[in-house]
């Protein structure tokens, strides 16, 4: 189908490409259906294009890129929601706030975006107690990741790992 | 909406399921205990709106060119 966004002008996009958000997203409840976005020229930056109201898209990203250690946790609801049978079924992405300065663009990692990849089924997922802001600036968080690579090799110590591990996702008991 | 007073250690029940507990006052802070099933998500309201409002923000930026952005999470950068 056709699909006239502000953003990307005209797309094309494959309803099996379809996410399904069952309650939304918080303050846009009544738009259930995204896609996501790719540009020709890959970057680690992706779009949350809302298929049923074209002037909404969230820029967003794989915290892994900035956040290696990044652990949301999925309560009993939010589980249920997603449908999935096992961990590596799911994608984290967080929505990024992007104002007239860049170097100020801020990840909000207290509502990450789950999605179940093979379902596609999406839900905002709040992480309500911890470390996590709506507002972590990503310059800030680039100058973190490289100091904890750096002290990981320079000492071989062995506290965060830095792979992209499959328990990105750890559950509440 | 429904106003009960309440002393400390006394609760209120919301269905079957919820019980919200008056746990201690002090001043005017009032410091409550909820039993509810796991499935029931409990936040505060503030963290909600904070969202909420967060990706307002989010989905109305004016959206400077993407490339731009992308250099800013690639490691080399800076």
């Amino acid at each position: 189908m056709l699909l006239k966004t502000d953003r990307f002008g005209e797309i094309r996009i494959a309803q099996e490409d379809i996410i399904h958000f069952p309650d939304g997203l918080l303050g846009f409840e009544e738009l259930h259906r995204y896609v996501v976005v790719e540009r020709e020229r890959k970057g680690p930056i992706r779009f949350l294009q809302a298929v049923d109201d074209g002037r909404i898209a969230f820029a967003v990203t794989d915290p892994q890129t900035f956040r290696p250690d990044y652990l949301p946790e999925l309560g009993e609801e939010d589980r249920a929601a997603l449908q999935y049978e096992s961990d590596e079924d799911l994608a984290v992405l967080v929505i990024l706030t992007v104002p007239q300065e860049v170097r100020e663009m801020t990840a909000n990692l207290m509502a990450p975006v789950i999605i179940n990849v093979k379902e596609r089924i999406g839900r905002q997922v709040v992480q309500g107690l911890g470390e996590y802001s709506t507002r972590h600036r990503i310059v800030d968080e680039m100058e973190r990741s490289r100091r904890l690579i750096r002290a990981a090799g320079a000492h071989r110590l062995r506290t965060v790992s830095l792979e992209p591990t499959e328990d990105t996702l750890r559950q509440t008991v | 909406m429904l106003v009960l007073t309440r002393k400390r250690d006394e609760s209120i029940i919301i269905g079957d399921e919820i019980r919200v507990t008056v746990v201690d006052v002090r001043g005017d802070q009032v410091k409550l205990g909820i039993d509810a099933p796991r499935r029931i998500p409990v936040h505060r309201e503030e963290i909600y709106k904070e969202i909420q409002a967060e990706n307002r923000r989010a989905a109305l930026q004016a959206g400077p060119p993407s490339a731009a952005l992308d250099d800013l999470l690639r490691p080399e950068s800076e």
